[in-house]
């Protein structure tokens, strides 16, 4: 990581330099920095000289030794367990070609994944509509306040044993709930980032005579963009937790449900495919949206 | 602008919205059946609920879970994220793996905690902690590690052994991320207890949604909903106030 000072535009000036966490006030849950991105105000620790001064050996090697010695740590404790109930990571490397090459693992893997982009686009233009009016209209924040935080602070997997019951044991149930899980943290970083408006911004609008939509959707939108890809890196990974948790209490065919099917039929090493699988998938796109907000939007920093 | 008509008129609108919720909630139902319970029924239920002890019970069994498993999250999270902190060796080597381990959705593994442990309170707690530990550890890892430079010299040039330098400058630098850190860590302790109770065998809050659900009472399973709604809010609503007392200084706080 090479650690630079952060630069960003100028007429901003005190507002977060890094990626935006999802925020409206104390319902601020998921703030942590994402995998591989180590945030936190202006990293002050310098580590080039400190560490030539020491002549260590470099970072990846260090890495790659913790990673084999962890590896063989959990390949000894499996086997000291005997047992046919874990995971070992040589017989999850063996299953690896085997289970690439069965039809139905992709089958399930599209489908849990396929139900995470629809309900994540779903929720994602209705959440960006309700933040942006939240973020624009005060009486329109004040109404919806309490629901918003209360519900996305509310973990996901309690309400689908409510919505099983509304909508039965089915596929549309994981995509509401997904939809739904996506749905809140977008509202609420759209929200907190179309409200954080310079006011320069907004007095050239209205010097301009600006009409309402150019603010909202000239301004305020693109304002929020950075707002709303930290919002959709949290509502991707947990839609992915609403999928798999209606899988499991519906019996919804996907990958959370083989993966449960296959640990109890002694199948833990091809399971474990499937959970590195969705990990990557979760890993994978978080990383694609930071790459996009680099490449698009440089001036908000890393 | 006059600020107290402001925060009067704000008030007005939170408890407008809730009756607005209570009057379409009971009107909405009116026309759905059995489906959807009333607000007035729901009520009903959760004061049946709460007066034959059941919800009593059950909010016992899961909050030990929770609370066990924060505490250990706790425990084990932040002296190991002050310690990855202060050893680049050991961040070098393990920084990325800890990452790694955070992005699994704890969800996938319920399973193999399933087959491998059972379904006894240690599974639970297990399930607990491995939602809960992640965003404790690192924010203590990295509050630790943005400790500037020039304090930890200037703490050096006057002497400062190892055990001041902690005990007066990393540690203090810390606890702001790491009060942060907590708030996400309770945030994720109540998803892992959620999880738990209701994947690994359904007890205390788990049972009562599986049963209401099983048995379509949806009175039962909204009531239950609602009361995990409002200990959930709650709890962020203490650790938002734990946060700003602590933490008020720190850079880039949301609000």
């Amino acid at each position: 990581m090479t650690e630079q000072p952060q630069i960003h535009a100028g007429a901003g000036a005190g507002r977060p330099v890094s990626a935006p966490s999802a925020g409206l006030g104390s319902a601020a849950t998921e703030a942590v920095p994402l995998p591989g991105e180590p945030s936190g105000p202006g990293q002050a620790v310098p580590p080039g000289e400190r560490r030539r001064e020491r002549r260590r050996p470099p970072d990846w090697l260090l890495r790659t030794l913790a990673g084999v010695a962890l590896l063989a740590l959990w390949e000894l404790a499996a086997r000291a367990l005997g047992s046919d109930f874990v995971a070992r990571p040589t017989a999850v490397a063996q299953a690896v070609p085997e289970v690439f090459a069965t039809e139905k693992f992709w089958q399930d893997a599209w489908a849990t994944i396929w139900s995470v982009i629809e309900g994540v686009v779903i929720g994602a233009v209705a959440g960006t509509l309700l933040g942006l009016a939240m973020g624009r209209i005060r009486l329109v924040r004040w109404f919806f306040t309490s629901y918003v935080s209360a519900l996305y602070t509310l973990p996901m997997v309690a309400v689908v044993p409510l919505m099983t019951i509304w909508l039965g044991y089915t596929s549309e149930t994981r995509l509401v709930a997904v939809a739904l899980s996506a749905f809140l943290p977008i509202v609420v970083t759209t929200a907190d980032g179309s409200r954080s408006i310079p006011k320069e911004y907004l007095d050239v609008a209205r010097t301009f005579r600006a009409k309402v939509h150019n603010i909202w959707f000239g301004i305020a939108l693109r304002n929020a963009i950075p707002y709303l890809i930290a919002g959709l890196q949290l509502a991707i990974a947990r839609a992915l937790v609403t999928a798999v948790a209606v899988e499991f209490l519906a019996g919804v065919p996907g990958l959370g449900y083989s993966i449960l099917m296959q640990t109890r039929s002694f199948q833990q090493n091809e399971a474990f495919v499937g959970v590195v699988l969705l990990t990557v998938f979760v890993v994978g796109t978080r990383a694609l949206l930071t790459l996009a907000r680099r490449r698009f939007l440089p001036w908000y920093g890393r | 602008m006059n600020s107290t008509d402001n925060r009067a008129a704000r008030y007005a609108v939170y408890v407008l919205s809730l009756v607005v919720l209570a009057v379409v909630w009971q009107l909405v139902s009116a026309g759905t059946g059995p489906l959807l319970a009333s607000f007035t029924a729901t009520m009903t239920r959760l004061g049946e609920l709460v007066s034959n002890g059941e919800l009593g019970t059950a909010l016992w069994s899961s909050g030990r879970i929770f609370l066990t498993g924060l505490g250990i999250s706790m425990v084990l999270g932040l002296p190991l994220g002050l310690v990855f902190a202060r050893f680049p060796l050991i961040t070098a080597a393990l920084e990325t793996y800890v990452y790694a381990l955070y992005a699994i959705p704890v969800i996938t593994l319920v399973p193999f905690i399933l087959s491998g442990l059972g379904f006894d309170f240690r599974a639970k707690v297990l399930v607990v902690v491995l939602t809960a530990i992640f965003p404790i550890l690192i924010s203590a890892m990295e509050g630790a590690r943005s400790v500037p430079v020039r304090l930890l010299d200037v703490a050096h040039s006057y002497g400062s052994t190892e055990r001041q330098l902690w005990a007066d400058v990393v540690i203090p630098y810390t606890v702001p991320y790491a009060v942060t850190g907590l708030k996400q860590g309770i945030a994720g302790a109540l998803v892992g207890t959620i999880i738990a109770e209701l994947f690994l065998n359904a007890t205390g809050v788990g049972d009562l949604l599986i049963r209401a659900s099983t048995n379509f009472d949806s009175a039962g399973a909204l009531a239950v909903t609602l009361v995990i709604s409002v200990i959930a809010v709650a709890l962020m609503g203490v650790s938002g106030v734990v946060e700003r007392r602590f933490a008020g200084w720190r850079e880039g706080l949301s609000e």
